[in-house]
């Protein structure tokens, strides 16, 4: 288990927290909004495995097969 | 590792680069709607009260000045000095096409420029200034569009370079 | 040497050849050689044929390029582009450098050459405003020939001394060619004359042919010209800063002409001018010109007429004793 990952998604946080505040301010509400989503779909993509571990273990730690 | 740093650096400094070159063509474009205002109003002078011949008006009226309107002007002047087979509107038009992908000039200049063009030289005097006066009123309009753009949309693209830039380095790290 | 001359011709009508577009001056180059030389006008009408006058008559010109005196079938038939095409030349893409000549119904091209233009006018409170439509263009082809006013020296100048003189002619008869001529040889002089100032009002610029304020034709090297400018004001202006011992002008008949030539007498200026009129008898039956020759304003009166082609001097009187000085005509 990696502790970088967790930096990395809060990094992108907060960028992607400070694009919005930008593309507010410059009144493109829609794209802010683009930038949003496209936020969470990359830090879904990145943690799309961990969550698969994460179902593989309870499963084999439960036995549910 | 070295590596690793080293590109994502590469990567933020371009990004920013490019921020800041969209946000310089905002600037850019006011820069080149005021130099088309001028070398208009230097026209204006040599038609309407020298009556200069628009080739030699046109050569006149851009010799002092700079930027991509100047480039069309001279573009125009030399097609019709080398005469034959354009007409005016012709040679305007194949100028205008030109310059038309230039990142620097707007497509609102584009038109307006496009609509003079048909005016041009084909009446009196009396008639150019009038024409000249509108020209000038429009173009006054778009430059304050361009500074409303620039004021917002400038200051945006910088930091959304830096931002995109940072992005990037982050997802790849 | 064929070549020569051809080159040579092709010199002379190059202010024309350009401001036509690219169909018509390839037909007008590829007429008959003799035709050409002897060019007089080119006469071009919208939506009607496409003519040229030479050698006193006139040919329709075909698509085929060859001139011929009877309307064919394939005349070339000139269009409304050729029409706009031919405005934008001659005016370098600038009709507002011509309002003045617009509104006189000419434009004067690089070389002195003219072009006659009519179509329909816009009238204003001044008179004609400017054109609305422009359909005919007479492009004149003017040719200066020098030392055509030889023949008439000797009756201008007496002493040394230039004479004030009326030139009566009826029209194209060669009156301008003539002043031209003799605007060149007072101002540079000749043997046994030493060349004067010379000021020419040109009101139509027809004299000098000034294109862009320079003189198209020779008219000598001590010549002054205030081209596009009304005759009794230029006269004046000229009496005032340029002091010039002779002026010469063309066509005089409004009565604000005269007061001006009588200030030009009184300031000891000579006058030279000329008039529409066939002969003495029949100038003093217009007022004007009748008032000027019973103060016996001229010393010399010239009648121009065709008797032996365009051009012959027919008669010569001396305005001050009306005595005549040449009774038979020459050439």
């Amino acid at each position: 288990m990696n502790i970088d990952i967790i930096f990395k998604i809060a990094a992108i946080g907060i960028l992607v927290a400070v694009v919005n505040h930008v593309l507010i301010r410059a009144g493109r509400d829609e794209i802010a909004m683009l930038t949003t989503l496209t936020g969470v779909v990359i830090v879904l993509l990145m943690v799309v495995n961990l969550i698969n571990d994460l179902f593989n273990s309870v499963r084999s730690i439960f036995r549910l097969y | 590792m070295f590596l690793k740093i080293a590109s994502s650096v590469a990567i933020v400094v371009c990004c920013t680069l490019l921020g800041m070159h969209m946000s310089f063509r905002y600037k850019q474009r006011i820069y080149n709607i005021r130099v088309l205002q001028s070398i208009l109003a230097n026209l204006e002078t040599e038609i309407v009260y020298y009556s200069t011949f628009l080739t030699q008006a046109i050569r006149n009226s851009i010799r002092t000045l700079n930027g991509d309107w100047k480039i069309f002007f001279m573009e125009v002047a030399d097609i019709l000095e080398n005469k034959q087979e354009y007409s005016l509107d012709d040679a305007w038009n194949k100028s205008l096409n030109k310059i038309q992908k230039n990142p620097y000039i707007g497509k609102a200049e584009l038109d307006i420029m496009y609509r003079f063009g048909l005016q041009l030289g084909s009446s009196d005097r009396q008639n150019q200034q009038k024409y000249f006066e509108i020209v000038q009123e429009q173009l006054k309009i778009e430059e304050e569009n361009a500074r409303q753009l620039h004021l917002r949309y400038g200051k945006m693209y910088r930091s959304l370079g830096l931002l995109l830039g940072l992005g990037i380095a982050i997802i790849l790290f | 040497m064929i070549q020569r001359i051809e080159n040579n011709q092709r010199n002379t009508l190059q202010p024309i050849l350009d401001a036509l577009p690219d169909n018509i001056r390839r037909m007008v180059l590829s007429i008959n050689p003799t035709i050409l030389e002897a060019l007089e006008e080119i006469r071009i009408r919208q939506n009607r044929p496409l003519m040229v006058y030479s050698r006193g008559r006139d040919y329709f010109l075909c698509i085929n390029g060859t001139a011929v005196p009877h309307y064919p079938k394939n005349a070339y038939i000139v269009t409304k582009e050729d029409i706009r095409r031919i405005l934008d030349l001659i005016s370098n893409y600038s009709i507002y450098a011509f309002e003045e000549e617009l509104r006189h119904g000419y434009i004067t091209l690089q070389g002195g050459y003219r072009v006659g233009i009519s179509g329909k006018v816009v009238l204003g409170k001044e008179g004609i405003v400017t054109f609305q439509h422009i359909t005919s263009f007479n492009i004149r082809i003017a040719r200066q020939i020098i030392n055509i006013a030889n023949k008439i020296l000797p009756f201008v100048i007496d002493n040394g001394q230039v004479l004030h003189t009326l030139i009566l002619s009826p029209p194209q008869m060669g009156k301008t060619t003539l002043l031209r001529d003799l605007s060149r040889q007072l101002s540079n002089g000749f043997p046994g004359f030493r060349g004067v100032k010379v000021g020419i009002v040109d009101e139509r610029s027809e004299i000098a042919g000034c294109f862009q304020g320079i003189p198209q034709n020779d008219v000598g090297v001590r010549t002054d010209i205030l081209d596009g400018c009304p005759k009794a004001l230029g006269i004046i202006m000229f009496i005032r800063s340029m002091s010039p011992n002779v002026i010469i002008t063309d066509e005089i008949g409004k009565p604000e002409d005269v007061i001006a030539i009588e200030d030009a007498l009184n300031a000891g200026i000579k006058i030279i001018t000329t008039a529409h009129s066939s002969d003495l008898e029949d100038a003093r039956q217009r007022p004007i010109l009748k008032s000027l020759l019973d103060k016996k304003v001229f010393q010399r009166i010239l009648v121009l007429g065709n008797s032996l082609g365009t051009g012959t001097l027919e008669k010569v009187y001396d305005g001050i004793n009306g005595q005549i000085l040449l009774d038979r005509p020459i050439r």
